[in-house]
Protein backbone atom coordinates (compact mmCIF):
# COMPACT_ATOMS: atom_id res chain seq x y z
CA UNK A 1 0.00 0.00 0.00
CA UNK A 2 1.40 3.37 -0.97
CA UNK A 3 1.78 6.30 1.46
CA UNK A 4 -0.93 8.12 -0.48
CA UNK A 5 -3.40 5.34 0.24
CA UNK A 6 -2.63 5.28 3.94
CA UNK A 7 -3.09 9.03 4.40
CA UNK A 8 -5.17 10.07 1.38
CA UNK A 9 -6.49 13.42 2.65
CA UNK A 10 -3.16 15.22 2.32
CA UNK A 11 -4.75 18.65 2.47
CA UNK A 12 -6.08 17.88 5.96
CA UNK A 13 -2.92 16.36 7.36
CA UNK A 14 -1.41 19.68 8.40
CA UNK A 15 -4.58 20.53 10.34
CA UNK A 16 -4.62 17.08 11.93
CA UNK A 17 -1.00 17.49 12.97
CA UNK A 18 -1.76 20.88 14.49
CA UNK A 19 -4.56 19.35 16.54
CA UNK A 20 -2.30 16.50 17.64
CA UNK A 21 0.38 19.01 18.62
CA UNK A 22 -2.09 20.96 20.74
CA UNK A 23 -3.34 17.78 22.42
CA UNK A 24 0.23 16.70 23.19
CA UNK A 25 1.11 20.17 24.45
CA UNK A 26 -2.03 20.31 26.57
CA UNK A 27 -1.27 17.10 28.47
CA UNK A 28 2.33 18.13 29.07
CA UNK A 29 1.35 21.66 30.05
CA UNK A 30 -1.28 20.42 32.50
CA UNK A 31 1.25 18.22 34.30
CA UNK A 32 3.74 21.10 34.40
CA UNK A 33 1.14 23.44 35.82
CA UNK A 34 0.02 20.97 38.47
CA UNK A 35 3.63 20.68 39.63
CA UNK A 36 4.04 24.46 39.54
CA UNK A 37 0.87 24.97 41.61
CA UNK A 38 1.83 22.32 44.14
CA UNK A 39 2.60 23.65 47.59
CA UNK A 40 4.89 20.66 48.05
CA UNK A 41 7.95 20.18 45.87
CA UNK A 42 8.80 16.75 47.27
CA UNK A 43 9.92 14.53 44.35
CA UNK A 44 7.56 11.72 45.35
CA UNK A 45 4.59 14.10 45.29
CA UNK A 46 5.59 15.65 41.97
CA UNK A 47 6.06 12.17 40.49
CA UNK A 48 2.44 11.32 41.35
CA UNK A 49 1.21 14.64 39.94
CA UNK A 50 2.66 13.67 36.56
CA UNK A 51 0.85 10.32 36.44
CA UNK A 52 -2.10 9.55 34.21
CA UNK A 53 -4.20 8.98 37.32
CA UNK A 54 -3.63 12.63 38.33
CA UNK A 55 -5.12 13.70 35.04
CA UNK A 56 -8.07 11.36 35.56
CA UNK A 57 -8.80 12.58 39.06
CA UNK A 58 -8.36 16.25 38.10
CA UNK A 59 -10.75 15.78 35.19
CA UNK A 60 -13.27 14.18 37.54
CA UNK A 61 -13.21 17.13 39.96
CA UNK A 62 -13.32 19.57 37.05
CA UNK A 63 -16.35 17.83 35.57
CA UNK A 64 -18.17 17.85 38.90
CA UNK A 65 -17.81 21.63 38.95
CA UNK A 66 -18.20 22.31 35.24
CA UNK A 67 -21.26 20.07 34.95
CA UNK A 68 -22.88 21.85 37.88
CA UNK A 69 -23.09 18.83 40.19
CA UNK A 70 -23.55 20.72 43.43
CA UNK A 71 -26.57 19.73 45.48
CA UNK A 72 -27.25 16.45 47.23
CA UNK A 73 -29.97 15.84 44.60
CA UNK A 74 -27.29 16.12 41.92
CA UNK A 75 -25.08 13.65 43.77
CA UNK A 76 -27.98 11.26 44.27
CA UNK A 77 -28.55 11.33 40.51
CA UNK A 78 -24.84 10.72 39.88
CA UNK A 79 -24.74 7.81 42.35
CA UNK A 80 -27.87 6.25 40.82
CA UNK A 81 -26.40 6.54 37.32
CA UNK A 82 -23.14 5.08 38.62
CA UNK A 83 -24.97 2.11 40.17
CA UNK A 84 -26.89 1.50 36.96
CA UNK A 85 -23.65 1.67 34.98
CA UNK A 86 -22.06 -0.89 37.31
CA UNK A 87 -25.07 -3.20 37.01
CA UNK A 88 -24.86 -2.97 33.20
CA UNK A 89 -21.13 -3.69 33.34
CA UNK A 90 -21.65 -6.80 35.44
CA UNK A 91 -23.91 -8.10 32.67
CA UNK A 92 -21.20 -7.60 30.07
CA UNK A 93 -18.30 -9.99 30.81
CA UNK A 94 -16.46 -9.03 27.62
CA UNK A 95 -16.47 -5.36 28.56
CA UNK A 96 -15.40 -6.22 32.11
CA UNK A 97 -12.46 -8.10 30.64
CA UNK A 98 -11.57 -5.20 28.34
CA UNK A 99 -11.63 -2.76 31.25
CA UNK A 100 -9.72 -5.15 33.51
CA UNK A 101 -12.47 -5.28 36.11
CA UNK A 102 -13.51 -8.19 38.30
CA UNK A 103 -17.02 -8.84 39.57
CA UNK A 104 -16.16 -8.42 43.28
CA UNK A 105 -14.45 -5.10 42.60
CA UNK A 106 -17.48 -3.82 40.70
CA UNK A 107 -19.92 -4.95 43.38
CA UNK A 108 -17.80 -3.23 46.03
CA UNK A 109 -18.04 -0.06 43.97
CA UNK A 110 -21.81 0.16 44.14
CA UNK A 111 -23.48 2.59 46.50
CA UNK A 112 -25.56 0.58 48.94
CA UNK A 113 -27.99 1.31 51.74
CA UNK A 114 -24.91 1.66 53.95
CA UNK A 115 -22.73 3.86 51.78
CA UNK A 116 -25.28 6.04 49.98
CA UNK A 117 -26.44 7.89 53.14
CA UNK A 118 -22.82 8.69 54.02
CA UNK A 119 -22.20 10.03 50.52
CA UNK A 120 -25.23 12.32 50.79
CA UNK A 121 -24.59 13.34 54.40
CA UNK A 122 -21.01 14.41 53.63
CA UNK A 123 -22.10 16.32 50.56
CA UNK A 124 -24.99 17.99 52.38
CA UNK A 125 -22.74 19.09 55.21
CA UNK A 126 -20.13 20.50 52.84
CA UNK A 127 -20.93 20.56 49.12
CA UNK A 128 -18.14 18.79 47.26
CA UNK A 129 -16.95 16.83 50.30
CA UNK A 130 -16.73 13.11 49.68
CA UNK A 131 -15.56 10.10 51.61
CA UNK A 132 -12.32 8.78 50.13
CA UNK A 133 -13.80 5.30 49.70
CA UNK A 134 -16.82 6.77 47.90
CA UNK A 135 -14.49 8.73 45.63
CA UNK A 136 -12.76 5.43 44.83
CA UNK A 137 -16.19 3.91 44.04
CA UNK A 138 -16.96 6.64 41.50
CA UNK A 139 -13.51 6.24 39.92
CA UNK A 140 -13.54 2.43 39.95
CA UNK A 141 -13.25 2.02 36.20
CA UNK A 142 -10.25 4.32 35.82
CA UNK A 143 -8.12 3.53 38.89
CA UNK A 144 -7.83 1.07 41.76
CA UNK A 145 -8.75 1.93 45.33
CA UNK A 146 -5.05 1.97 46.24
CA UNK A 147 -4.18 4.30 43.37
CA UNK A 148 -7.06 6.54 44.39
CA UNK A 149 -5.71 6.65 47.94
CA UNK A 150 -2.16 7.44 46.77
CA UNK A 151 -3.55 10.09 44.47
CA UNK A 152 -5.57 11.72 47.24
CA UNK A 153 -2.53 11.71 49.54
CA UNK A 154 -0.38 13.37 46.87
CA UNK A 155 -3.08 15.93 46.02
CA UNK A 156 -3.49 16.72 49.71
CA UNK A 157 0.26 17.19 50.06
CA UNK A 158 0.17 19.47 47.01
CA UNK A 159 -2.62 21.55 48.55
CA UNK A 160 -5.20 20.53 45.94
CA UNK A 161 -7.40 18.51 48.30
CA UNK A 162 -8.27 18.93 51.96
CA UNK A 163 -8.15 15.55 53.68
CA UNK A 164 -9.74 15.09 57.08
CA UNK A 165 -10.19 12.05 59.25
CA UNK A 166 -13.59 11.88 60.95
CA UNK A 167 -14.10 10.57 64.51
CA UNK A 168 -15.47 7.40 62.82
CA UNK A 169 -12.19 6.82 61.02
CA UNK A 170 -13.39 7.82 57.55
CA UNK A 171 -11.32 10.13 55.37
CA UNK A 172 -13.27 13.02 53.90
CA UNK A 173 -11.76 14.86 50.96
CA UNK A 174 -12.76 18.12 49.35
CA UNK A 175 -11.19 20.16 46.62
CA UNK A 176 -9.52 23.49 47.31
CA UNK A 177 -10.37 24.56 43.73
CA UNK A 178 -6.81 24.58 42.35
CA UNK A 179 -7.34 21.33 40.45
CA UNK A 180 -10.48 22.52 38.68
CA UNK A 181 -8.96 25.91 37.86
CA UNK A 182 -5.74 24.40 36.51
CA UNK A 183 -7.56 21.76 34.49
CA UNK A 184 -10.07 24.30 33.16
CA UNK A 185 -7.34 26.75 32.15
CA UNK A 186 -5.43 24.01 30.32
CA UNK A 187 -8.51 22.88 28.41
CA UNK A 188 -9.45 26.45 27.51
CA UNK A 189 -5.97 27.26 26.25
CA UNK A 190 -5.98 24.12 24.15
CA UNK A 191 -9.30 25.16 22.64
CA UNK A 192 -8.04 28.69 21.95
CA UNK A 193 -4.88 27.35 20.32
CA UNK A 194 -6.94 25.10 18.06
CA UNK A 195 -9.21 28.02 17.14
CA UNK A 196 -6.20 30.24 16.46
CA UNK A 197 -4.72 27.57 14.20
CA UNK A 198 -7.99 27.35 12.29
CA UNK A 199 -8.16 31.11 11.85
CA UNK A 200 -4.59 31.30 10.58
CA UNK A 201 -5.12 28.43 8.12
CA UNK B 1 7.80 1.58 56.93
CA UNK B 2 8.59 0.79 53.31
CA UNK B 3 10.86 -2.06 54.37
CA UNK B 4 8.12 -3.38 56.60
CA UNK B 5 5.66 -3.27 53.69
CA UNK B 6 8.13 -5.07 51.42
CA UNK B 7 8.82 -7.66 54.11
CA UNK B 8 5.11 -8.30 54.66
CA UNK B 9 4.58 -8.54 50.90
CA UNK B 10 7.34 -11.14 50.59
CA UNK B 11 5.91 -13.17 53.44
CA UNK B 12 2.44 -12.97 51.93
CA UNK B 13 3.69 -14.08 48.54
CA UNK B 14 5.92 -16.73 50.03
CA UNK B 15 3.08 -18.16 52.12
CA UNK B 16 0.96 -18.42 49.03
CA UNK B 17 3.62 -20.26 47.10
CA UNK B 18 2.17 -23.73 47.40
CA UNK B 19 4.53 -25.11 44.80
CA UNK B 20 7.53 -24.24 46.92
CA UNK B 21 5.97 -26.11 49.82
CA UNK B 22 5.33 -29.09 47.58
CA UNK B 23 9.03 -29.13 46.73
CA UNK B 24 9.75 -29.53 50.44
CA UNK B 25 11.63 -26.27 50.80
CA UNK B 26 10.45 -25.90 54.34
CA UNK B 27 12.43 -28.90 55.49
CA UNK B 28 15.70 -28.63 53.56
CA UNK B 29 18.26 -25.92 53.17
CA UNK B 30 17.53 -24.03 49.97
CA UNK B 31 20.02 -23.91 47.14
CA UNK B 32 20.89 -20.72 45.32
CA UNK B 33 22.22 -20.68 41.79
CA UNK B 34 24.65 -18.07 40.47
CA UNK B 35 21.70 -16.22 38.96
CA UNK B 36 19.90 -16.32 42.31
CA UNK B 37 22.97 -14.93 44.05
CA UNK B 38 23.14 -12.09 41.54
CA UNK B 39 19.52 -11.19 42.34
CA UNK B 40 20.20 -11.40 46.08
CA UNK B 41 23.28 -9.20 45.71
CA UNK B 42 21.38 -6.40 43.98
CA UNK B 43 18.46 -6.40 46.44
CA UNK B 44 19.36 -4.97 49.81
CA UNK B 45 16.50 -6.68 51.61
CA UNK B 46 17.24 -10.15 50.22
CA UNK B 47 20.93 -9.73 51.06
CA UNK B 48 19.92 -8.82 54.60
CA UNK B 49 17.55 -11.79 54.94
CA UNK B 50 19.48 -14.53 53.21
CA UNK B 51 21.48 -15.65 56.25
CA UNK B 52 18.61 -15.25 58.69
CA UNK B 53 15.84 -16.82 56.65
CA UNK B 54 17.09 -18.48 53.46
CA UNK B 55 13.79 -20.31 52.97
CA UNK B 56 11.93 -17.03 52.78
CA UNK B 57 14.47 -15.68 50.31
CA UNK B 58 14.16 -18.85 48.23
CA UNK B 59 10.40 -18.36 48.06
CA UNK B 60 10.76 -14.71 47.12
CA UNK B 61 13.11 -15.74 44.30
CA UNK B 62 10.62 -18.38 43.16
CA UNK B 63 7.84 -15.81 43.21
CA UNK B 64 10.03 -13.51 41.10
CA UNK B 65 10.57 -16.31 38.59
CA UNK B 66 6.81 -16.69 38.37
CA UNK B 67 6.62 -13.05 37.30
CA UNK B 68 8.93 -13.72 34.36
CA UNK B 69 11.18 -11.13 32.81
CA UNK B 70 8.61 -8.41 32.29
CA UNK B 71 9.95 -5.17 33.70
CA UNK B 72 7.44 -3.23 35.69
CA UNK B 73 9.72 -0.34 36.59
CA UNK B 74 10.00 2.40 34.03
CA UNK B 75 13.37 3.50 32.73
CA UNK B 76 12.92 6.95 34.17
CA UNK B 77 12.15 5.80 37.70
CA UNK B 78 14.68 6.43 40.42
CA UNK B 79 17.05 3.57 41.15
CA UNK B 80 15.80 1.26 43.84
CA UNK B 81 17.72 -0.55 46.55
CA UNK B 82 15.44 -3.52 45.87
CA UNK B 83 14.79 -3.45 42.12
CA UNK B 84 13.58 -7.04 41.87
CA UNK B 85 11.73 -7.19 45.18
CA UNK B 86 9.85 -4.06 44.14
CA UNK B 87 8.31 -6.09 41.34
CA UNK B 88 6.67 -8.33 43.91
CA UNK B 89 4.80 -5.46 45.51
CA UNK B 90 3.82 -3.57 42.40
CA UNK B 91 0.16 -2.74 42.32
CA UNK B 92 -1.55 -4.04 39.16
CA UNK B 93 -0.39 -2.10 36.10
CA UNK B 94 -2.85 0.69 35.53
CA UNK B 95 -0.68 3.62 34.62
CA UNK B 96 -3.08 4.30 31.81
CA UNK B 97 -6.80 3.96 32.32
CA UNK B 98 -8.74 2.31 29.55
CA UNK B 99 -9.84 5.04 27.10
CA UNK B 100 -13.23 3.31 27.02
CA UNK B 101 -13.55 3.55 30.80
CA UNK B 102 -12.47 7.20 30.80
CA UNK B 103 -15.04 7.97 28.11
CA UNK B 104 -17.75 6.12 30.05
CA UNK B 105 -16.98 8.19 33.14
CA UNK B 106 -17.12 11.39 31.10
CA UNK B 107 -20.51 10.40 29.67
CA UNK B 108 -21.80 9.44 33.11
CA UNK B 109 -20.97 12.87 34.48
CA UNK B 110 -22.56 14.43 31.42
CA UNK B 111 -25.78 12.54 32.10
CA UNK B 112 -25.68 13.63 35.73
CA UNK B 113 -25.12 17.26 34.80
CA UNK B 114 -27.57 19.91 35.67
CA UNK B 115 -28.99 21.76 32.65
CA UNK B 116 -27.00 24.93 32.38
CA UNK B 117 -29.01 28.16 32.64
CA UNK B 118 -28.86 30.17 29.44
CA UNK B 119 -26.76 33.34 29.82
CA UNK B 120 -28.74 36.60 29.65
CA UNK B 121 -28.45 38.27 26.26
Amino acid sequence: MSAENILPETSDIDKDLELLEVLRWGRKEFADRLCHESSSQKPETLDVLRLESSYQMAEFFYLLKARGIRTDDDVTKLADLHNQYIVNLTKDPEKMRRLGLKMDRLLDAMFTADTMPRLLANWREQPGAIDQSNLARLLVTVMSTETCRKQVVAFADAGFLARERTPFGNIIVSSTGILERTFGNSIREMRLRIQANERSA
Amino acid sequence: MRWLAIFIAIITIAMGDARAQQRGLTSTAPQFSEADRAVIARNELLAYLVDQNPILVRRALDALKELGDMQTRGALERPSKNPDVDRLIQTPPETFASPEAANDLFQLLKQASRSRPQPAR
